[in-house]
Formats: structure tokens, C-alpha cells, sequence
């Protein structure tokens, strides 16, 4: 099961230039993306690290494993609950990532413990593990990319996005409109309460499916985050690809 | 370990049970190989703890022999009233499971992906935070709502512990995949009709079977005729329930068993009815039918004691109030009384003079100009269309031998009664059935009469069975029951409102709402039993909603599928040998004595506990207050930090519910345990006829039943107000039922047949010429539900899933016993192994649920659910509906096809040597992990 933001995204290969979309379009029908895409739908815990070190891989590979561990772990957060180096090898298990082993630059057909045994590797030879992102690599990271997400939800859920525009100003620092609890207005610049954002989707009484059926703040709460468009920090606050939803 | 004393050949001799039984089905047992007993080491005393099994919900006497620390024998306990010293193959798996080296010992933590199966050993202080600190943000993001919690019958539940968990939590869902499939309708349905108890036989209401030979003689009446409706107490629960049968059977109890299998219960039957899966309901109205027009009901009892005079309004479908016709009072009825040619008020209770005579049968018109049925008239022209003839074709048995069913049932009437088993539960028609099986023994007056199933007895109406439970269970101003307004969003609680009263959610809503997210996602799943994807419905499905929830946790004994294939962290649980308890075992109390604590695992409700305290820590206010005793209160008890506190709150419950002392322990309790709280003689007497005593509040009138009317209410038009209303017994004095609830659509207060959903009767619009067999499961006599399939001994007893299928239908697909079979549903596929036999029925196939633990070390540790699992084949999802009350899906009664496989799944173990690494490991008693960690 993949979720819908993401089977529309690489359906529509939404907020990619052109190459990317035709790109993506190519993958989803050959479904080689969707073992990518697995690797953060079945491991949510693996979301934001898989894309904090496929930024890094982006951006230098190829390159050396140790030095793009070592360049995301600058950047790593300390809520991650993985190691980086333990993000790289579910990436090249996803075909997100490949390492290649060399020996003096050149490529080497084995594993280090191979090479530990390998005696017609010299004992002061240069053994390096280079890394590359593959083109699923970079669908999966440009799938997380929030523009994309948010934009995605707000098309698929159009009857909701008054309820979601609610929320966007309500973490944006603007009380939500119409609501009269004291919680209501405890949104500022440093967020939102969860309190204040339940009466954001609220405003106007419980929200009903276009079944009829009630859909609590928490699915809201829930989407708009997993789109992108809020984060948790101590409190809800709106995102940059929030803001310029807002903005329009 | 050289410790156990027992051979595999002794293992199976000792549950003789279990051999008759496997005998009976030609199984197994020539694959037991001849072994040298190991011997036990001689180097200290021999102790025999006397404790209480729970590989089964029998919970029988087992006395344990503990040696050095560790335990080396168990045998049935001869003192105890239930099994009088048999045990089962289960039971005496003890050891194994315990010692098993699959034992989940340490908590651990994933460090791959979901499903890689690669792991590290954590502390606990590290799980317990980890896993705080994602609740807790979640908590803070979400509200309550993020969380769903589980368990399951099988592996030692402390079966309330999570919805426990979830009060104090202040939201969220739990879900069992029993529940609506297994017990919940019987438990919940037949106490609304009877105003007395259910009759599972296996859950522990049916007592009444234990007495002879225990009661004195003179004052004992043996139960006359037993009709096992679904029930195999020869498999389900051979050391009581199975042993008591077979000895009152013995002695002359008729008995008719109604199951698609020959079990050995059926085979021993007067008369067996090998009824088609899922067409329970239809065989029950025409029950009904054959006893109206027969006039064989007990007519002082139904116009006295039930509500079927009563006259009902022809628009709402519920009973008129004396109120409504300006006849009477709010809280009388209305029925034509013959004397007065008139509509009256029935009061209460009936008038012993004769006053007042009802009509039990008729229309007739009010004052007010309406015309009204009585109950029993409507119910009459509801089942008259159920001929002996209809129910044979429909439910594919003999007209003859349905209608001899009948008359051995009333022949021994009222000493009498029927058991609902676990299989009309597992099907669309469940609410319906449990009303059918009330309304027979209701019309034959088999209510708390000497030697009837159904008896007013405190074991299940009280909360007896569970020590452990949700705050404010009992009591809803309870600062720490579940806020009303969280209650009533649990997932699918609006529509199945009959889930309430066990504080249940609907799993296939749980599962749309984790896949789609609407109408809120749970992100958080703690799971406490073993094999979910082996054990609900469609497990595909489960699994796929499952791996992209954000953190799955499972505490458990052994690895299992949930632990491999879905979990993120696991917590090491004790096994039964391992923990405290306590269990009413007729007019006595039996304790279950930790016999040894093994690596790190604690009971499950140290781990709940100790969650809640790490969740208090972070200032979730709820977790604070379940700690202080002046708000968690002394009946429920706080959450413990220590087991010695839990331990000393079992004691306490004990002492204060049972024996009236408020001052007990768990020293004082184990120094006298077992013991009586009350003499067998009046253990009878307090039910028979109790309807007759005098009222708790006001003694002049009789306390009558449990129900609104204080009648029986066969009749039930309260299912009119569950719907309405969530009120959940329809009348406002069982809990939860305080508010009004978004309405249901308005449940029946009369059973009714819908034809499975998927058919196997052509022209039916569920029938496919694509899947032409009907599936059913049902119990074995060496598993309880998933447990117990990596235990040596058991597993080369039934190493792989037994496909029946008769031998008509096997020459049809061309299989011939031994061979290797495909089974498809419109779901899936998966394998089973052909026995041919006449012990289903043409077109019907049987079998039981499996999961390979030895697959879970291969290269896909998914086969392990995937190779031999029935739920891959079965329902629940919303292409078939579900049952209106319960939310019930289907997994009896669904259409398969069936074809000859090349070969057995690969990987799989079969022979007996395959099992060796499974046998015991040599493990001292560390004191669990409740040596290592306190919260």
C-alpha cells in the first residue's frame, strides 16, 4: 500500500520539470520506484532521515560513504532514531543508492570483508566506498519534496481545503477565524497549540466527509503534516512550502 | 536442559484426550518417534507449586514440579473441581513454550528495515523511553486518537490490560480479533435476553455441568440433554470442559452436537448435524418454528417470566409502556388479558392471583385505536416460514434427524440447554445466532433450573475473570474512565454499537482508517498477542495497513510474525508459568504462582505500567493520577511500579471481592490458595430459581433477571435502543450507557437469516462457479489460536494444516489424501495438506488457521504468515457486510476453490527431527525483568 500523496505524485510527477515527470511516469509503470517508495511507507520512522541523507547524496555524489555520513550527520537530527550510515544501507537495499567499492580507484568486484581476505589486494592499498543516487533515488527524495505533497493534497481534497487554509493561518500566527476559545487564540509566530488547531478545523462545527461521515481535527492534523505543510516543534508550525500555500 | 522428565511419547499418552481425539481424525501420531525420557538432575528437593494453566481460557489445576530453579514436570492438579487432575497437550507444552528458544528474552529494538528481522538488545530503561517519547510527541500533536492497542486470546493475556491502558491514555482504540469473531456476541446478546449468562462452554459461564459428582447427589440434577452448538470441548478445552462432557455423557446426558466437522464430541452424539458453514441461523428459527406449532413451549414460564405477552407497538417495534395507553405506570408493560377482554398493565411481578391472564398469541386493538401483536405473535409469524424442510435444504442436512434433534433437546428440558460455540460468531449472522440460542433455551423455560446451561452464577457477570481492568469499568464517573466524547469516536463504534461493551473498536474500520486516514489516523500500534497476521481476517490486508503506521511495539513470549514482519520494537512477556494470577474455579479460588522468572521478560502488566509511568514523567496528567491511589481508587488499583505491587493488588481484589476481607495481600492470598469462598452446596443454590428470591432493594417483590422488564426479554426490542441510543443493553443499567449516541440503524429485536455473502448454492447472487467449496475452521486439541506451533512436541503432533475434504469432493478436484493443496479465495491463496475424509461433508472443506515459525529465519520472512494461513483466504473487508450490531466479518462460511499443488511450501518443517532445535534451552530463574527495572 502506498499512500495516496505519493501514488498521485508519481502518477502526475507533480512539481517536476519536465525530464523528472516523464521520468517518474517511466518508473511508476515499470514499478521499479515503488521498492523506493516502500522503503518511507513501510518504515514512516525512515521519512525524514531517508530524505535529510538523500539531500546529502544529491548534492556530492559520487562520493566517498564516510564523507557524506559524515556531512549528514552535521545536519542530523537528533530525534532521528537511525545512524546514517544505517539510512545508506536501506537506500542501496531500496535501489536508492549504490555503493561501489574501489581499490586504487579502481572498481572492486566484492565486499570489505572481501577485500580483508584478498590477497592480491596490497595491504597499503586505497580501498574507498564510493556512493551514487540512483533515479529512484532522486523520484523518492523529489516525492518527499513538501510542494509537491501539499499541493497534491489540496488537489485531491479539494471540499477540505478551507479546514486546511484554516490551519495554514492558524500556525502562520493568525488566530483562527471565527473560533472563540482562548485555545483558539493561542496560535502566535511560535505556532500553534493542538487545542488551537482542533478549533481551526472546527470553526464552523464538526467537519463531515462529502459522505456525510465526521472526520475528526486529527485527520487534518494528520495530512497537513504528512504533506509538509506544518511541522512539530513544541508546537504546529507552518512550514516554508506551508507558507507560500498560504500565500497562494 | 536435561531437566524435563517426560518423553514425547509420554507427552501424548499423558493428554489422553488429545489422542482420542487424534485417533478420531487418523492424525498424526505415527510420526512420534521413540525417545529416551530425559531424566531429571538429582541434586536438590523436588517442589510442587499447585497453580492454574493458561494455555486455554480452561485455565485448569496444574500442579508444577520446580527443581534447581527450574521447572521439570507438570501434571493436571487432582484437587481441582474443573479438570480433577487431567491436562491436555497445551498444558503440558508449558515447559516447552517456556524453555522454547524462540523466547523473545531481552527488549530489542529494530535496526533495519520493518520486516528485515535484524535486531539489537536494548535495556529496558532504553525501550520504555524510546518508545515514551514517541507516544508522548504524538500525544502532544494528535491527541489520544494516535494510538490503537490489541491482544488476543491465545499467550497469556492479561486480556483488559490495554483498553486499561487506554482509560488512563484518555483515547484511542483496541481492537481483538476475537471480539465480534469469537464470544462477544454470545457474551453480549444472550445476558441481554436471559437476564442471565451466555453459554459458552469454553469461556467458564457454564458451570452448571461441573457439579455432579461434586454436589451431593440429593441435591444435585445432571443436565438431561447438552446440545453443542459449535462446540468441541474435546478439542477446545480437554482438560475441564472436555473431561466434564465425556463424563456426563458417560453417564447418560443426551446429547446433539451441530458442526460442520465430525469432532469427537460429534461422533459420540445422539444425533450430529453436520450443518453447512453459515447457516446456523436458519436451522435455529426453524428450531423455533417446530417448537410454537408444536406447542411444546414452557407456557408458565413464558407467560410469567418473559416478555412475550407483552403487547408491541406495530411502528417502533418496541413493547408498549402501561404509560403510553394511559393504562398504567412507566414501568409496566401492556398485554390483552383474557379475563378483562381488554388491554392492561402488567406490573410487576405477575400477579400470583390469577388476575391477571395474557393472551399469548394475537392482534388485538388498543384504546387509542392502534392495533398491536403480542411478542410471542410476532415472533411466531417471524419463524413460520421456517419449515423442518426449508432449514434442511438450506443448511444441506436431513429433515428427519433436525426434527430428532429437536425432541432430545425438549425431552430434557428444563434440565436442559444449548452452548453457542465460537463458529456462528465468526459469521454475518453472529448477533443473530446468540438471539436464537437465548430465545430456545427461553422458550423451553432451561433458565436457572437445576442441570440447565444457563445459570445466574458471579463467575463473568462480576469482572471475576479479570483482575486487571479499564478504570472506571464499573463506575462511570471515574475520573479515569475514557472521556465519553473519546469513547464514542472509537472507529467503528457508531455503527457496531455492540462493540461497547467491550470497549472494542471495529477492526476493519481501524484498518480504513490507518489506510486512508479519514475519519482520524492512528499512528501508533501496541500489540500484545502473538500472530495477528495468522489470526484476523484478509491478513494481507492487516499487513499492509500495518507496515505504515509509525511505530508498531509487540510484547510477547516468542517471535512471531507480528515481532519479524511488522514490529519496531519488541518487549520481552512472561509466560503463565512466569506470572500472578488468580481464577475462580467454581465455589473455589485458584492462584496462578509464578514458578520462575526467565531472561527479561515481565508480565504484560508491568509493561503497561511502567509506559505509564514513563508517560507520567513527561507530564501526561492521566498517567500522573494513575498512580495515586486517591484517584485510581482501590478497587482498580493504581498502575505498579514493581510486580511485588501488582502482586499485592490480586491478593487484594481477591480478598475484598470474594472472601469480604479488605485487609488481603498476595501473602495472604497464596497461603491459603486454593480455598473455597463459598460451599459447593450454596455455589448451586444461589442460582437455581433466583429469579424467585427476594430483592436486594426491596425484598417484597422477587429480584427477577437482569434485564430492563425484569423478565427474560426473548423479544429483545432493547436492540432497537442499542442502536438508538449505545445504551447497551437497551435499558440504561449496564455501562456504558449514559448519552445518546449517533444512531445505528435500528437493530432487530427478532433474529433473521442472510445467506452468506459469498454462497455456495447456485443462483444464489453470491454464489461463483470460480470458488465451489464452502471453508470453515475450528479448533485443535494442540493449539490455542496461534499459539504453540513452535513447540516441538505439539507441532509433530500437527505439523501442518490438515485439509478435510470429503470423499466425493476430492474425486470431483481429482486429490487423494497426502497431496498438497492450493486454496484460493477471491483474496488469496495458501496451502494446506489433503486428508480425505468423511467427516465433512460434499463441498464443504475444513481448515484450522497455521502460521511456519520456521520460515521466520528465512530469506522472506513473510512466508511465515503466507505459506499455510487460512486468513488469507477470509473476509474483512467492506465488499461484505458486516453483522449490523457486532460488526462481525466473515471468516466461516466463505467460498474457496481448491486445486492440487505441485509440492509442500518450500522451507517447511514436517518430520519430527525438523523440530530439535525448538526443544528446550537451559535458562535459570533471573527474576524477569522486573530484577533489572522498576518504574
Amino acid at each position: 500500500m502506498r499512500s495516496r500523496a505519493m501514488m498521485r505524485f508519481v502518477k502526475h510527477g507533480k512539481a517536476c520539470d519536465e525530464g523528472q515527470s516523464s521520468c517518474l511516469l517511466q518508473l511508476s509503470q515499470e514499478g521499479a520506484i515503488f521498492v523506493a517508495i516502500d522503503l518511507v511507507e513501510h518504515n514512516p520512522m525512515m521519512k525524514k532521515p531517508v530524505a535529510a541523507m538523500l539531500s546529502v547524496l544529491v548534492e556530492l555524489a559520487p562520493c566517498d560513504r564516510r564523507a557524506a555520513e559524515d556531512a549528514a550527520r552535521e545536519t542530523w537530527d537528533a530525534a532521528f532514531s537511525y545512524a546514517p550510515g544505517t539510512i545508506v544501507d536501506a537506500l542501496e537495499r531500496a535501489g536508492a543508492a549504490t555503493e561501489q567499492l574501489t581499490v586504487n580507484g579502481e572498481p572492486y568486484a566484492g565486499t570489505l570483508e572481501d577485500i580483508q581476505l584478498d590477497e592480491s589486494v596490497p595491504l597499503d592499498a586505497q580501498v574507498e566506498a564510493r556512493l551514487n543516487v540512483t533515479p529512484d533515488g532522486r523520484a523518492l527524495l523529489a516525492s518527499l519534496d513538501p510542494a509537491a505533497t501539499l499541493a497534491a493534497l489540496l488537489d485531491d481534497k479539494p471540499h477540505y481545503a478551507p479546514v486546511f487554509m484554516r490551519m495554514l493561518s492558524a500556525c502562520a500566527g493568525a488566530a483562527a477565524k471565527g473560533a472563540d476559545s482562548a485555545d483558539a487564540h493561542a496560535a502566535s509566530d511560535a505556532g500553534a497549540t493542538r487545542a488551537a488547531l482542533e478549533a481551526a478545523v472546527e470553526t464552523d462545527g464538526p467537519v463531515h466527509s462529502p459522505q456525510g461521515e465526521r472526520v475528526y481535527p486529527q485527520f487534518f492534523i494528520d495530512a497537513l503534516e504528512t504533506a509538509g505543510g506544518i511541522a512539530w516543534q513544541g508546537s504546529w508550525v507552518i512550514t516554508e512550502a506551508g507558507r507560500r500555500t498560504l500565500k497562494g | 536442559m536435561a531437566a524435563t522428565n517426560i518423553s514425547r511419547r509420554g507427552f501424548v499418552k499423558l493428554s489422553a484426550f488429545t489422542a482420542a481425539a487424534a485417533a478420531m481424525a487418523g492424525s498424526a501420531t505415527a510420526n512420534l518417534m521413540e525417545v529416551e525420557p530425559a531424566h531429571a538432575a538429582q541434586t536438590s528437593e523436588t517442589q510442587k507449586i499447585r497453580t492454574i494453566c493458561r494455555a486455554c481460557l480452561n485455565n485448569c489445576g496444574m500442579v508444577a514440579h520446580v527443581r534447581d530453579g527450574k521447572v521439570i514436570k507438570l501434571e493436571g492438579d487432582p484437587d481441582d473441581p474443573m479438570n480433577k487432575g487431567a491436562a491436555c497437550a497445551k498444558g503440558l507444552a508449558g515447559i516447552q513454550a517456556l524453555y522454547n528458544p524462540n523466547r523473545i528474552k531481552y527488549p530489542m529494538k529494530r535496526v533495519g528495515e520493518r520486516g528485515s528481522n535484524e535486531w539489537e538488545r536494548i535495556s529496558w530503561d532504553q525501550a520504555i523511553n524510546e518508545i515514551a517519547d514517541v507516544m508522548w510527541e504524538w500525544y502532544q500533536k494528535e491527541g489520544p486518537k494516535c494510538l490503537v492497542t490489541s491482544t488476543g486470546g491465545g499467550g497469556n493475556p492479561q486480556f483488559f490490560s490495554p483498553a486499561r491502558f487506554l482509560s488512563v491514555w484518555g483515547g484511542g482504540n483496541f481492537f481483538e480479533p476475537g471480539c465480534a469473531q469469537c464470544y462477544l456476541p454470545r457474551n453480549h446478546m444472550e445476558f441481554c435476553l436471559n437476564g442471565t449468562a451466555d453459554t459458552s462452554l469454553a469461556d467458564g459461564p457454564v458451570t452448571e455441568v461441573y457439579l455432579p459428582g461434586i454436589l451431593p447427589d440429593e441435591l444435585c440434577t445432571p443436565t438431561k440433554t447438552y446440545v453443542m452448538w459449535g462446540v468441541g470441548p474435546s478439542y477446545h478445552g480437554i482438560g475441564s470442559t472436555g473431561r466434564v462432557v465425556t463424563e456426563l455423557r458417560n453417564n447418560g446426558m443426551k446429547t446433539v452436537v451441530i458442526d460442520p466437522r465430525l469432532t469427537p464430541d460429534a461422533a459420540r452424539a445422539d444425533v450430529w448435524l453436520p450443518i453447512r458453514p453459515g447457516t446456523d441461523v436458519a436451522l435455529m428459527l426453524a428450531w423455533m418454528n417446530y417448537i410454537i406449532e408444536n406447542d411444546l413451549w414452557a407456557k408458565d414460564f413464558c407467560r410469567e417470566w418473559t416478555n412475550l405477552p407483552f403487547l408491541v407497538h406495530e411502528d417502533t417495534r418496541l413493547t408498549y409502556r402501561a404509560s403510553e395507553l394511559g393504562l398504567g405506570s412507566d414501568d409496566e408493560y401492556v398485554v390483552w388479558d383474557k379475563n378483562a377482554n381488554a388491554a392492561v398493565a402488567m406490573p410487576y411481578p405477575y400477579p400470583a392471583d390469577g388476575s391477571i391472564d395474557p393472551e399469548m398469541f394475537g392482534s388485538y386493538t388498543l384504546p387509542n385505536g392502534e392495533t398491536a401483536r403480542t411478542a410471542f405473535q410476532i415472533m411466531k409469524e417471524h419463524v413460520a416460514d421456517w419449515t423442518i424442510e426449508r432449514a434442511a435444504e438450506v443448511c444441506w442436512l436431513d429433515a428427519d434427524k433436525i426434527e430428532e434433534a429437536i425432541n432430545i433437546y425438549v425431552d430434557g428440558c428444563p434440565n436442559a440447554g444449548i452452548s453457542l460455540g465460537v463458529a456462528t460468531d465468526q459469521a454475518r449472522n453472529s448477533a443473530q445466532a446468540a438471539q436464537g440460542d437465548a430465545i430456545l433455551d427461553i422458550l423451553m423455560g432451561c433458565i436457572r433450573q437445576p442441570g440447565s446451561i444457563v445459570q445466574d452464577r458471579p463467575c463473568y457477570v462480576e469482572p471475576c475473570n479479570y483482575v486487571v481492568q479499564p478504570f472506571g469499568l464499573h463506575h462511570p464517573d471515574h475520573p479515569l474512565r475514557m472521556p465519553q466524547e473519546e469513547a464514542n469516536a472509537r472507529l467503528g463504534y457508531t455503527e457496531h454499537k455492540g462493540l461497547g461493551h467491550w470497549l472494542a473498536s471495529h477492526i476493519p474500520t481501524v484498518l480504513k482508517a490507518i489506510e486512508t486516514g479519514e475519519p482520524y489516523r492512528p499512528r501508533i500500534w501496541i500489540e500484545r498477542s502473538g500472530n495477528k497476521l495468522a489470526m484476523i481476517g484478509n491478513a494481507q490486508r492487516f499487513y499492509d495497513a500495518m507496515m505504515t503506521t509509525e511505530l508498531n511495539v509487540h510484547m510477547y513470549m516468542h517471535w512471531t510474525t507480528t515481532s519479524v514482519c511488522l514490529a519496531d520494537y519488541v518487549l520481552p512477556t512472561a509466560e503463565w508459568l512466569e506470572t500472578a494470577y488468580a481464577q475462580d474455579r467454581l465455589n473455589t479460588y485458584a492462584i496462578r504462582r509464578p514458578c520462575t522468572q526467565l531472561y527479561e521478560a515481565v508480565d504484560e502488566c508491568m509493561h503497561w505500567s511502567w509506559l505509564a509511568a514513563a508517560l507520567a514523567k513527561r507530564g501526561h496528567q492521566r498517567c500522573i493520577d494513575s498512580f495515586n491511589p486517591d484517584i485510581a481508587g482501590k478497587f482498580y488499583g493504581t498502575y505498579w511500579r514493581t510486580y511485588e505491587e501488582y502482586k499485592d493488588y490480586v491478593g487484594y481484589f481477591v480478598g475484598s471481592f470474594y472472601y469480604g476481607q479488605d485487609d488481603w495481600d498476595w501473602a495472604t492470598f497464596d497461603a491459603q490458595a486454593p480455598s473455597e469462598y463459598q460451599t459447593i452446596e450454596e455455589y448451586a443454590a444461589k442460582s437455581y430459581n433466583s429469579h424467585l428470591f427476594p430483592d436486594e432493594d426491596n425484598p417484597s417483590v422477587p429480584a427477577g433477571f437482569h434485564t430492563t422488564s425484569r423478565r427474560c426479554e426473548p423479544y429483545f426490542d432493547g436492540n432497537i435502543l442499542l442502536g438508538l441510543t449505545g445504551a447497551i443493553d437497551g435499558t440504561g443499567t449496564m455501562e456504558p450507557a449514559t448519552d445518546v449516541f449517533p444512531a445505528s440503524d435500528n437493530y432487530n429485536p427478532l433474529p433473521y437469516y442472510l445467506e452468506p455473502y459469498e454462497s455456495p448454492v447456485e443462483g444464489d447472487p453470491g454464489y461463483s462457479a470460480d470458488y465451489p467449496f464452502v471453508l470453515t475452521q475450528g479448533r485443535l486439541p494442540v493449539f490455542h489460536h496461534g499459539t504453540l506451533r513452535n513447540t516441538p512436541y505439539t507441532r509433530e503432533i500437527f505439523p501442518y494444516p490438515e485439509t478435510w475434504i470429503n470423499p466425493e469432493t476430492a474425486r470431483e478436484i481429482g486429490v487423494e489424501d497426502g497431496d498438497w493443496l492450493w486454496l484460493e479465495s477471491r483474496r488469496g491463496k495458501t496451502q494446506g495438506r489433503c486428508r480425505v475424509t468423511k467427516s465433512v461433508a460434499p463441498k464443504v472443506i475444513y481448515q484450522e488457521r497455521f502460521w511456519n515459525p520456521e520460515l521466520l529465519d528465512s530469506d522472506d520472512p513473510n512466508r511465515a504468515w503466507q505459506a499455510m494461513n487460512i486468513n488469507l483466504l477470509t473476509q474483512n473487508n467492506d465488499e461484505c457486510p458486516f453483522n449490523d450490531v457486532y460488526g462481525t466479518y466473515t471468516l466461516r462460511g466463505i467460498c474457496i476453490n481448491v486445486t492440487k499443488a505441485d509440492s509442500a511450501p518450500e522451507g517447511i518443517w514436517i518430520e519430527p527431527t525438523d523440530f530439535t532445535p525448538w526443544l528446550p534451552e537451559e535458562s535459570e530463574n533471573t527474576g524477569g525483568g522486573n530484577a533489572v527495572y522498576g518504574a
